[in-house]
């Protein structure tokens, strides 16, 4: 195997992405609807009905309302919260769902799905151009693959309809930094300038990139008193900045700044999460919470890459400051533009995860609300993967270490694989089965779709079924895309047992199951079915026993 | 000056893991027990435990042991007693 002729063509990664996206579309269909969804497409029409006003559309108009009036359930959140949300997908999406005719729940959740996979798939070509722009096209190439072979980001780009899109605007976001970082031009800052509002508006963290370029900006003048020839450009972009945002957010246009701190004081709710086998408050996360999610749920070959990456930049960090010079002629910290880009992301990361340890943000559903940080993690291991490959290059065993990759990276795919369609469920082969339910696994609730399917094919006859719910998850939300005949038969009574044939549990509980008694399954109901993924209970089924 | 400014921001991002492991923690811990102490799977669980101890207690033949019961006994009437 010649490198020179093989992974480093670039037909190669454009046949890595033809697979890519072959797989999304013959996939995307298999995954079950999340409790988000539903929100997600009130939020759309929500918006679009609001947009709509200020035009003459009259006939779009009723339609949107009309659609907007079927839109509900008691689960859902009410107008003051949901309206603060992005609408950055959601309003594309229910424009989408209005141009397609969509009538039927299942295909036009099923098309969002379609195009939460489209952003991922974009976002997967940017990294590749991100990581082109600072490596050479082997490492280019298997980083990328890294990056798509993240099981649980690959399997949240189906249904995780804004922290998938965040990572994708992220990403992007950190192309067009680097692209400024080469040339300060006016059309690139004009683009980060652009993707950095949409960043904001789709996730508040989202200010972590134009301050973090800012701040870099001010680095660079600290040591070169030249660079301030570009202030005027930075200036500019700061304004397009605070410009792009409030025209692409209508929710700032009617009072700015008191809606913009409203956002930022709009957290997730207060609930109990089960982690580590207790279930704790989620206002009181402990340190370890992200870590040890991050270190249980992502392949052992990334954090290994990662580690010596990690390790390897902050050495040379370290040794750039120990060395700094009152009189040095070149940048402080770091030396070439290459070596920029690589302190601009490991600061970001190091800096973005000792805000969110240590400042206690309340978070739930693992680590979701921080996917967007796998642009470091994968960034940081490809970078670690590239002094392997200098090393083995340095010894003439390329092939080798080309060898070992292809083998790690199989691996991964075939438990993918084998996870199918719950790769956003995976846990790594560090965890035990015993441990892996010690956390909450399903809180998306993808396999209340499964648990249906299963109800309806046991039951083929009109009676009705009653089914309780051990459990936060709302299970009414899935229930929509069925048919009407097979949703007639389904009567969810919620906490009330004694009315139920059959109990829905998981682990995912609002309250402190081992002190609230809300949920605990009565004596006259025995277990009937469990649905495991790799030794992850995703769900149990009690059924009364008398029945 | 640019040195002095690299050790104040070291300096500050130190102190802040440092404030957070020790007095941040402390703090944290101390408003999680006043969560839990005025939460509502705490006032459930304290009902709980009550409900638990009077059905206990409810199957015993005696509730007080028999020099517990003596030593009220003569509690109540030397108290009786002065009240007379």
């Amino acid at each position: 195997m010649k490198e020179n002729t093989l992974f480093n063509s670039k037909y190669f990664i454009y046949a890595l992405f033809f697979l890519l996206f072959v797989i999304g579309t013959l996939t995307f269909r298999d995954y079950g609807i999340g409790i988000d969804d539903k929100f997600h497409r009130l939020n759309g029409f929500y918006w679009l009905d609001y947009l709509l006003s200020f035009t003459d559309f009259n006939d779009l108009k009723s339609l949107v309302k009309i659609k907007l009036s079927q839109i509900s359930d008691i689960s859902l959140p009410s107008t003051i919260e949901y309206n603060k949300y992005s609408i950055i997908f959601d309003v594309p999406a229910a424009i989408l769902e209005l141009a397609l005719k969509l009538d039927n729940p299942k295909e036009f959740y099923e098309v969002r799905h379609y195009l939460n996979f489209i952003f991922y798939f974009v976002g997967c070509i940017y990294f590749y151009r991100l990581l082109s722009l600072r490596f050479n096209r082997l490492i280019s190439f298997f980083g990328c693959v890294l990056f798509i072979l993240s099981p649980r980001i690959y399997g949240e780009s189906f249904y995780n309809m804004k922290d998938i899109v965040f990572l994708t605007f992220l990403i992007m976001g950190y192309f067009y930094s680097f692209r400024c970082f080469l040339t300060y031009d006016i059309k690139n800052l004009v683009f980060l300038s652009f993707i950095s509002a949409i960043c904001i508006q789709t996730r508040i963290i989202g200010l972590a990139l134009p301050l973090s370029f800012i701040f870099f900006y001010l680095l660079s003048i600290l040591s070169k008193k030249s660079d301030l020839k570009y202030f005027g450009k930075i200036f500019l972009y700061s304004i397009a900045t605070f410009l792009f945002l409030i025209a692409i957010w209508p929710y700032l246009w009617s009072s700015p700044l008191k809606n913009f701190l409203a956002v930022i004081n709009n957290w997730s709710p207060s609930i109990h999460i089960f982690f580590n086998g207790n279930y704790i408050p989620n206002d009181f996360l402990p340190f370890s919470y992200i870590p040890l999610w991050i270190l249980i749920s992502t392949p052992v070959l990334h954090i290994f890459l990662f580690t010596i990456g990690f390790f390897l930049i902050f050495k040379r960090l370290y040794q750039r400051l120990v060395s700094i010079d009152q009189n040095n002629l070149s940048y402080d910290i770091w030396k070439g533009v290459k070596e920029k880009f690589d302190v601009f992301i490991s600061l970001n990361f190091l800096i973005l995860m000792t805000l969110v340890i240590f400042l206690n943000i309340k978070l739930l559903n693992a680590w979701k609300h921080l996917y967007f940080i796998n642009v470091y993690l994968i960034y940081i291991a490809s970078f670690g993967l590239n002094n392997i490959y200098i090393f083995f290059k340095k010894k003439n065993k390329v092939v080798l270490f080309i060898n070992i990759l292809i083998l790690s990276l199989t691996l991964i795919a075939f438990k993918m694989y084998k996870y199918h369609p719950y790769q956003g469920l995976y846990f790594n082969s560090l965890v035990s089965d015993n441990y892996k339910n010690k956390f909450e696994v399903d809180f998306t609730a993808l396999s209340a779709r499964h648990f249906f399917e299963r109800i309806f094919e046991s039951k083929k006859n009109d009676e009705k079924i009653f089914i309780g719910t051990a459990s936060w998850t709302p299970l009414i939300r899935t229930l929509d895309i069925f048919k009407k005949s097979e949703r007639e038969k389904i009567i969810l009574v919620g906490q009330d047992f004694q009315r139920a044939d059959l109990i829905f549990s998981n682990n995912i509980s609002e309250v402190d199951k081992t002190l609230n008694d809300k949920y605990d399954i009565p004596k006259n109901f025995s277990k009937f079915y469990q649905l495991k993924i790799d030794g992850a209970i995703l769900y149990t089924i009690y059924k009364k026993n008398n029945l | 000056m640019k040195i002095f400014i690299y050790k104040c921001m070291i300096v500050f991002f130190l102190f802040f893991i440092l404030f957070q492991i020790t007095i941040g923690a402390t703090i944290r811990e101390i408003k999680k027990q006043v969560y839990f102490l005025s939460s509502e799977e705490n006032v459930i669980a304290i009902k709980k435990k009550i409900r638990e101890e009077i059905s206990s207690a409810n199957k015993r033949d005696r509730y007080l042991d028999v020099q517990d019961a003596q030593l009220i006994k003569e509690f109540f009437n030397k108290i009786k007693s002065e009240l007379k």
